[in-house]
């Protein structure tokens, strides 16, 4: 019973094609999205437990969206209940960090073009003090203008022009390129900006737009990382819902909590707190600085990439910590609580084996192995930005509240 | 000779299974050693435990079986 959902969701997840198809702001392509809706990672959380970061970005997202002038006054509109907070993943979209998507903003569309459902993610505004960090200096508020009122538009008339672009090729080629595509994005921006810079050029902006653009995909190593995320949605989305089915279809982070979403109990989040990365600070932080892990960026391990297949990409570790030896381990260890491999992203230096796809509760629990993550770490106070990279794993306790739900159900 | 004296008396060949630092301690000692990583299921929760029991009826696994056993003995 069990292994037959499990086999159905596997079929699933593989056959899924992403394709980033368009890139709009996001009141106009995500459902139930309106000026006062303010998306965020992980499970839901109301404001009072919000975590430092969070804060920092709906504060950001309310100033840029013109809704507040300052922080107090956003802290006035959320108290007075003007706004409506949700998590990225009850609204068909995942969000880096803090996961932070206002109405404006635009979003990259992914459309998984062999089951018809789409998936939508922000656009990577670069390292350092930026939004999804919760800075929201006027500084950060000016790029996520420019990228609503630049990049956006001329990326959306490139990606039209180009007819889709196909993210599945991408990540399998960065695969096998030093990528892990989670935190590692190097060869993916890469790969994705060969795609796209020939209709950008088409597109036939100002001499300077185009330069600014390229300028700007040049400089950041992460910018597919956000592309990268859609396209797991898209293909996690698929397998949930299939009765029986003890698959995780989603795990996040909201900076407070962990949560995981299991494929045969519906919508329901199975929480623990959120626990802290171990890895490395940027100079003059420590771990004493460090926000709780937080972001919907997991949906990567959840579809076996990221940490899941840190082999692939072992210069990784001088970004999170450890040794190459580590990254080769993880996704070994990896194989034992996952159901299968998937041969359409393979690692070179495990003699082209399958990444390890389908976490299964069962076996979280029966091993005792956790699932492992690489991971951003942010500064525990609001507009100060990233401050290190390091590893964490996701915690026991939901793979057991999850475990409870479905022996209540079966 | 007993088997356990016999047993001390030969070149000792150790499988560990759990905690890794004995390995190192047996290696110092220059004893042949092999490390199984394992973790007792669940983290030994033997709430969990019979959950994970009450789910698998039906299905044989390995862990299963440690984990039944594991479960009788709390």
């Amino acid at each position: 019973m069990f292994e037959e959902a499990s086999q159905q969701a596997i079929e699933k997840i593989k056959s899924a094609q992403p394709v980033l198809v368009n890139l709009k702001p996001a009141g106009k392509v995500i459902p139930r999205m309106n000026k006062n809706t303010i998306l965020q990672a992980g499970p839901p959380i109301e404001w009072e437990r919000m975590c430092g970061p969070l804060r920092g970005a709906v504060y950001g997202a309310l100033m840029y969206e013109e809704l507040a002038a300052t922080p107090e006054e956003a802290e006035e509109l959320i108290k007075n209940d003007e706004i409506l907070f949700a998590p990225c993943h009850e609204h068909d979209s995942v969000g880096p960090m803090a996961g932070v998507i206002s109405a404006s903003m635009p979003v990259f569309v992914v459309k998984n073009k062999e089951h018809g459902n789409f998936s939508h993610c922000s656009m990577n505004e670069g390292l350092g003090r930026v939004l999804r960090f919760g800075a929201y200096s006027e500084e950060v508020i000016r790029h996520l203008k420019w990228m609503e009122m630049e990049l956006g538009p001329s990326l959306e008339l490139a990606i039209k022009r180009s007819g889709g672009i196909n993210l599945k090729t991408i990540i399998s080629q960065a695969l096998h390129m030093g990528d892990e595509c989670h935190n590692r994005n190097v060869a993916a921006t890469c790969l994705f900006e060969r795609e796209i810079m020939p209709y950008l050029i088409e597109a036939n902006l100002e001499t300077r737009v185009t330069s600014r653009i390229a300028k700007f995909l040049a400089e950041n190593d992460h910018f597919f990382l956000n592309l990268s995320m859609a396209a797991c949605k898209a293909m996690m989305d698929v397998a949930h819902g299939i009765e029986n089915c003890t698959l995780i279809t989603a795990m996040s982070r909201n900076g407070t909590e962990f949560g995981i979403r299991v494929s045969g109990l519906g919508d329901q989040w199975f929480t623990a707190s959120a626990p802290t990365a171990k890895g490395l600070y940027f100079p003059g932080y420590g771990p004493a600085d460090a926000n709780p892990d937080l972001g919907d960026s997991s949906i990567t391990e959840t579809r076996g990439i990221g940490g899941f297949a840190m082999a692939a990409a072992p210069a990784l570790v001088k970004f999170v910590g450890g040794t190459p030896a580590d990254a080769v381990n993880y996704t070994k260890e990896m194989m034992n609580i996952t159901v299968t491999k998937d041969y359409s992203f393979t690692i070179p230096s495990l003699n082209f084996e399958g990444i390890p796809i389908g976490i299964d509760v069962v076996k979280v629990l029966n091993t005792g192995i956790l699932p492992i993550i690489n991971t951003g770490i942010a500064h525990k106070k609001p507009n100060k930005g990233q401050i290190g990279a390091g590893i964490v794993r996701a915690p026991m306790e939901c793979f057991k509240k999850a475990l409870k739900a479905l022996v209540e159900k079966a | 000779m007993s088997k356990r004296e016999n047993l001390l008396n030969k070149k000792l060949k150790v499988i560990n299974i759990g905690i890794e630092t004995f390995v190192q301690d047996l290696k110092r000692q220059g004893v042949e050693v092999v490390h199984v990583d394992w973790r007792p299921p669940a983290g030994g929760d033997v709430e969990i435990l019979k959950l994970l029991d009450k789910l698998e009826e039906g299905v044989d696994s390995p862990e299963r079986d440690c984990s039944k056993r594991l479960a009788s003995k709390q």
